[in-house]
């Protein structure tokens, strides 16, 4: 029941993204098979590192979705304070209350089961324009954003290229 | 050096973090609804001498069982909510469970005029419409609160309930949350909407007044008192026309917990 309950949401989540995609982002299940698994691609935002870059991720959704949220995974692995180095994301929106490795998330916004899909994806796109340097995740980006700001921006724009295949 | 201390000091973080998760693993292999019980279990949780010791015991001797509730976060709605289906099944084809059905079906309404799209909620709605069925009997409510996906569905709609409660009469409201937060909304979306989240006064509040119904907390408070009571009414009761005989809903309230009593 609960499996059922759950492709119905991302169905109707699917339709919407379809019909109303916002700007730069493009989401929906990698095969008509399975609706539990994402590609979503993001386009970084203008007036960043990541601008001309597009990114893809892979989104996985638990059977009780929603009232559980999905995980997200950059592939290739993306160059950000906020993102583990094997690119799963860690973002507030990303994690159930009492499952959030970073205490100090508290103010922002969280998990619940009336945020979609499409509220993760915007929050993503914020989250590669303003990274979060206080929550360590890539530790050795977060130090470099706050510190040598000129060579974090060369790593991300070398990987921009890449994905660009330049 | 600020930022260097900072950064050094992370490890504590994990540190608690680590011991919180190590608690809420115990926590969460109790059941979500317990059977129920006496008091022995919860009077064994307290040394003796201590001030919870001897509350539980002056509760013990008003209150005829207890129900433990699973300690996730969760539990006032999930508490609630079986006290409700319970009192339901017991006060069969009175005009108060009339009443209480009408207003549990109307909360639809209610989710969609607080602008909640019903492609969505009507998903959530569904358990507690069978929860609340004349159909229902005690065996298939303990069945259906244990199964994970069916309890946190309905948890998730009432939620939802005193969401929708809080930001259509949020003059009553808004008055004990603006030191806190910003806005109503900004409340909902920290405080009433993500799973798992506490529940404090203003929730039960919100929840007495959405749904018509009394509840009363025993307060097992710290405090170095006698056990007392808090009864919340509803600001907009049920149209009852003998409203003496509807059935109160009793929670035991222990810091950051709830459970159900029977008095």
């Amino acid at each position: 029941m609960s499996r059922a309950t759950a492709l119905k949401r991302l169905m109707t989540e699917y339709r919407e993204l379809t019909v109303n995609a916002p700007d730069g982002i493009t989401a929906g299940p990698i095969s008509e098979d399975n609706f539990f698994v994402w590609e979503a691609l993001i386009c970084g935002p203008s007036d960043t590192a990541y601008e001309n870059g597009i990114f893809t991720a892979t989104m996985t959704f638990p059977t009780d979705y929603p009232l559980s949220p999905p995980t997200m995974k950059f592939t290739p692995p993306l160059f950000h304070p906020n993102i583990y180095a094997d690119g799963r994301v860690c973002i507030s929106i990303l994690h159930a209350p009492g499952d959030d490795p970073n205490m100090y998330e508290l103010a922002s916004e969280r998990w619940s089961p009336v945020q979609s899909v499409e509220k993760i994806l915007l929050s993503v796109v914020s989250m590669l324009a303003e990274p979060n340097d206080e929550s360590g995740a890539n530790i050795e980006a977060s130090k470099m954003w706050r510190s040598d700001r000129e060579k974090f921006n060369a790593i991300v724009r070398a990987q921009v290229n890449q994905t660009l295949g330049l | 050096m600020d930022i260097e201390k900072k950064a050094d000091e992370r490890p504590s973080d994990t540190e608690i973090l680590a011991y919180e998760k190590t608690l809420r693993a115990e926590f969460l292999a109790a059941p979500l609804v317990g059977a129920s019980t006496g008091f022995g279990a919860l009077l064994a949780e307290f040394h003796e001498g201590n001030i919870f010791h001897k509350k539980v015991q002056q509760l013990s001797g008003k209150a005829v069982a207890f129900r433990a509730i699973r300690k996730d976060g969760n539990c006032f709605y999930r508490a609630l909510c079986f006290a409700l289906c319970e009192a339901l099944l017991n006060f069969q084809g009175t005009e108060w469970a009339k009443r209480v059905r009408e207003r549990v079906l109307d909360s639809r309404k209610i989710l969609i005029s607080a602008g909640y799209d019903p492609i969505i909620t009507d998903d959530f709605f569904e358990p507690l419409g069978e929860a609340i069925a004349e159909t229902y009997s005690i065996e298939k409510l303990t069945e259906a609160f244990e199964k994970d996906y069916i309890s946190d569905t309905i948890v998730c709609y009432l939620r939802l309930v005193t969401a929708a409660e809080l930001k259509l009469n949020r003059d009553l409201y808004e008055a004990f949350i603006l030191d806190s937060h910003p806005t109503i909304e900004d409340f909902i979306s920290h405080q009433v909407e993500p799973m798992g989240i506490e529940s404090d006064q203003i929730h039960i509040v919100a929840m007495s007044n959405a749904l018509g119904v009394t509840i009363n907390v025993a307060n097992l408070d710290g405090s170095d008192a006698d056990l007392n009571f808090h009864d919340i009414t509803p600001m907009m009761p049920l149209e009852l026309e003998n409203p003496k005989s509807q059935p109160v809903l009793n929670l035991l309230y222990r810091p950051g917990h709830y459970d159900i009593v029977y008095l």
